[in-house]
């Protein structure tokens, strides 16, 4: 590390932070998996969501929760082996506050979502099913597609 | 949040690319890292290589599926650099620093 004061102006340090910035961007959008592949994972997310909250018994929606997960590890497993060919190795685990705060937030989000789905339709209230795979669904792609790459540090 | 210290090893243009990619995957391969940027190998060496002197980055050379692959990091000691780089950078755009 160099402790020489820096000598550069307002400008350049504005020109130097919206690089950043632009290549942060860019690095999303190659880390990120490609649309197709992210609407899968969140539709298996949100089947996972409404196959836990429909299971009775007397129905067969535990196997369409297993078979939903199975599909959802595969397709994180395609993503993760395609990156890895492509010569990319994405982080799985949050650095810094911003992206440990986001992703908490959004664990907490997918948890109570899929709780209170179970419970509301445990009440009678079948369409909370529907809203809950919805939720977590779209939820999950639009993390995926937004945020492959982490909270940007940039200023 | 990191203190503040600007830091010219990182500020090249290139290197602070270097930086902004590496801090945000886990790891990348060189290939892909000198198409993100647009420069020959030459350059890409070069810069990684002053970044590789200070610690800031990792390389690791390894068999990958069949063929030799390097692939690139940062190090702790580099993302602090990185991020205090970037807060000196948010403090000059501020005006706290001459």
């Amino acid at each position: 590390m160099d402790p020489k004061p820096n000598k550069i102006s307002a400008t350049e340090a504005s020109a130097a932070l919206e690089s950043v910035a632009s290549f942060q961007r860019k690095t999303n959008e190659i880390i990120r998996p490609p649309i197709w592949l992210t609407g899968v994972i969140g539709i298996t997310y949100g089947m996972i969501t409404f196959s836990h909250a429909m299971m009775k018994h007397e129905n067969e929606w535990g196997v369409g929760l297993i078979i939903s997960m199975i599909v959802f590890c595969l397709a994180l497993g395609f993503y993760f082996y395609t990156s890895k060919l492509l010569g990319i190795k994405p982080r799985v685990l949050p650095r810094g506050k911003a992206e440990t705060l986001l992703d908490l937030s959004a664990g907490l989000f997918f948890i109570i979502t899929i709780f209170a789905s179970r419970h509301l339709v445990s009440s009678g209230m079948e369409w909370a099913a529907y809203a809950g795979a919805m939720l977590n669904g779209v939820g999950l792609a639009w993390l995926l597609h937004k945020y492959s790459a982490g909270v940007a540090e940039h200023g | 949040m990191a203190n503040a210290q600007f830091d010219n090893l990182i500020h090249g243009q290139n290197r602070l690319q270097i930086c902004a990619t590496l801090v945000t995957i886990r790891e990348v391969e060189f290939q892909v890292l000198k198409e993100s940027l647009q420069v020959s190998d030459s350059v890409l060496s070069k810069h990684l290589k002053s970044l590789v002197d200070a610690d800031y980055v990792k390389l690791v050379k390894r068999a990958d599926m069949g063929r030799q692959r390097t692939w690139l990091s940062l190090t702790s000691s580099g993302r602090s650099a990185y991020q205090g780089h970037l807060q000196a950078l948010r403090q000059i755009v501020g005006g706290e620093l001459a």
